[in-house]
């Protein structure tokens, strides 16, 4: 800490954090925060190091498969067809190439939130060497964990991109909004990884619950039912101000995939889709989902740089 | 204690406590968080680590602190290192500070030698060109075997894994060197070698602060030397005269000092 004392008089080359060179004062704290300026400027500075521990990650973890980098893609490919199988059945009839172009855009962005929230939420414990040797801003950790995960998404894009093609979708400018709603969605799961990261040092049984609290959240948010289905589902329809994924997910859903029109009834469990409509970007959507990012990531980065001195205590 | 920071003045510790607040888990769990809830009870054990020590060391000066198992010289260095935040009292360092703390610079073992040199050198703050420019000095200096250098460091001996720690740690160009047990994973020549780069390093007014319950390397590298146990400062003087005390409150005999490693 450099709060300053009536004791000492402030050198010239006092040191803004701990992590700059100059006088360093170490003092107690009480779960403060440090100064946000400097601690962000050498966060900034250390930008380098996140990028080269986030690519030790990747490549320990596919270099010893068959497939290799290959796993990035197949993944989430097979989780889509398993979700496909599993709407087929439960709805009792196939589903079109629309609908799963709709699926797979859900879900690869869907599990783009969750890994990045699921691998925030462990990398404090895991890095723990790191943490016991060196000082640095801690923060870097959650985030090389959402850059991570966001070097893992883009490869799939490239799927994603194939079956928008082969869906009958047409193609418009408004694609460019999903720039904008990814950013927004990368904010809010780094908030969500940093807040989880932190917790976990507390209670380290965290990681048990993790994923079956995501698998809920996966089938409440736009992903396997389309905006207009949630909106129609009376009890789903209420969680839409609740969600963050509804605005966040919806908005990106609905610009990839469009939405199908039917005759009757709501697509896509209509019997016959007429034609599928582009959807533009939904304004309302954009902005709400803006504001939960924002609140999201303050909450989440401020409570962990709040208690990151602790973490070396209870490691 | 100095109530202006002097240049000269490398670490400053004003009247330092460190307690951890430990749980009896080793593990800290919900479920466990819960059962004690019900139970109605609190069970937070207070360690007290350091306890009230001051003192001051100035810039080009080889501290050494012994002590024990336990005694708190590791949490002490781990303090001025800036990782761990003291409890009580102040803590002034004044430089650039390198750690070669019990688990080597964080080196993670499923990289290279080489990319090790590169992370551990982004960590302390260093930018990639200013690496490369050391690189091959640190890759001279830990004397590897042939090709070890672009191999994982889990094929690494301890021995291997520690002269490369050490390597990397001096030649980061840190104003205070913080050392803990590290030298003990190197062989008799390796040890001569570090030796004579801690000296050079104090030459250039630069500071080393090196943790050993081995009073071997303090008698041989230190210039001033500090005892601790159970948290307290015991004592502060010379070299010789810090490990006389200790050997005579361990009830070691002297002669057994200078040939014992690790009294």
């Amino acid at each position: 800490m450099t709060a300053p004392s009536s004791t000492a008089p402030v050198p010239a080359r006092r040191a803004e954090t701990e992590f700059s060179p100059g006088v360093h004062v170490y003092e107690p704290h009480r779960a403060g925060l440090p100064k946000l300026k400097p601690y962000f400027r050498e966060l900034w500075a250390r930008r380098h190091f996140a990028i080269t521990l986030a690519h030790t990650d990747m490549r320990a973890a596919h270099t010893a498969t068959f497939f290799g980098q290959m796993w990035l893609i197949i993944n989430p490919l097979l989780l889509a067809l398993v979700y496909l199988l599993l709407v087929d059945v439960i709805s009792g009839r196939p589903q079109g190439l629309w609908y799963f172009s709709h699926l797979l855009s859900g879900l690869f962005i869907f599990y783009f939130v969750s890994g990045g929230l699921i691998q925030g939420s462990n990398i404090v414990v895991q890095e723990g060497g790191l943490i016991m040797n060196q000082a640095f801003p801690r923060l870097l950790l959650p985030l090389t964990s959402v850059y991570v995960a966001v070097r893992r998404f883009l490869p799939t894009l490239s799927i994603l991109i194939v079956f928008h093609f082969l869906s009958g979708t047409s193609t418009t400018i408004d694609l460019v909004w999903l720039v904008p709603i990814f950013a927004e969605i990368v904010l809010f799961t780094a908030g969500l990884a940093s807040f989880f990261a932190a917790v976990q040092v507390y209670f380290r049984d965290m990681s048990q619950f993790l994923p079956y609290f995501t698998r809920i959240w996966l089938y409440v948010s736009p992903v396997i039912f389309t905006v207009a289905q949630i909106k129609h589902k009376a009890k789903l329809a209420q969680l839409e101000w609740m969600n963050p994924l509804m605005p966040l997910l919806g908005n990106w859903t609905q610009v990839f995939a469009g939405e199908p029109v039917c005759r009757t009834g709501v697509a896509p469990s209509c019997k016959t889709i007429d034609h599928i409509q582009t959807v533009g970007v939904d304004f309302n959507y954009l902005f709400v989902g803006l504001a939960w990012a924002v609140v999201v990531f303050t909450i989440g980065a401020l409570f962990y740089i709040s208690r990151e001195r602790d973490f070396a205590v209870r490691l | 204690m100095p109530s202006v920071f002097d240049d000269d003045l490398a670490i400053s510790c004003q009247n330092v406590s460190i307690t951890y607040r430990t749980t009896f888990e080793k593990i800290p769990t919900f479920k466990s968080a819960i059962v004690r809830l019900g139970r109605g009870e609190r069970i937070v054990r207070l360690v007290p680590a350091v306890k009230d020590l001051s003192f001051d060391l100035l810039h080009g000066n080889v501290l050494g602190i012994i002590g024990a198992n336990g005694a708190g010289k590791s949490t002490l260095l781990r303090a001025i290192a800036g990782i761990l935040p003291p409890t009580e009292g102040r803590i002034m360092v004044n430089g650039k500070v390198s750690t070669l703390l019990s688990l080597g610079v964080g080196f993670d073992r499923r990289l290279t030698g080489r990319q090790n040199i590169t992370l551990g050198g982004l960590a302390s703050g260093l930018s990639r060109p200013e690496i490369k420019e050391r690189a091959e000095k640190i890759i001279d200096f830990a004397e590897l075997p042939e090709g070890f250098i672009d191999m994982p460091m889990r094929t690494y001996s301890a021995g291997m894994g520690g002269r490369l720690a050490f390597s990397v740690a001096v030649h980061l160009e840190p104003d205070i060197l913080l050392i803990d047990e590290a030298l003990s994973a190197g062989d008799a020549k390796f040890k001569e070698k570090a030796a004579a780069k801690m000296a050079e390093l104090c030459g250039q007014a630069r500071t080393i602060v090196l943790v050993s319950h081995g009073l071997g390397a303090i008698l041989e590298m230190c210039n001033d030397a500090i005892w601790m146990d159970k948290g307290n400062l015991m004592m502060r003087g010379s070299p010789d005269d810090v490990a006389d005390a200790y050997t005579d409150f361990l009830g070691v005999s002297r002669t057994a000092r200078s040939t014992m490693e690790d009294v």
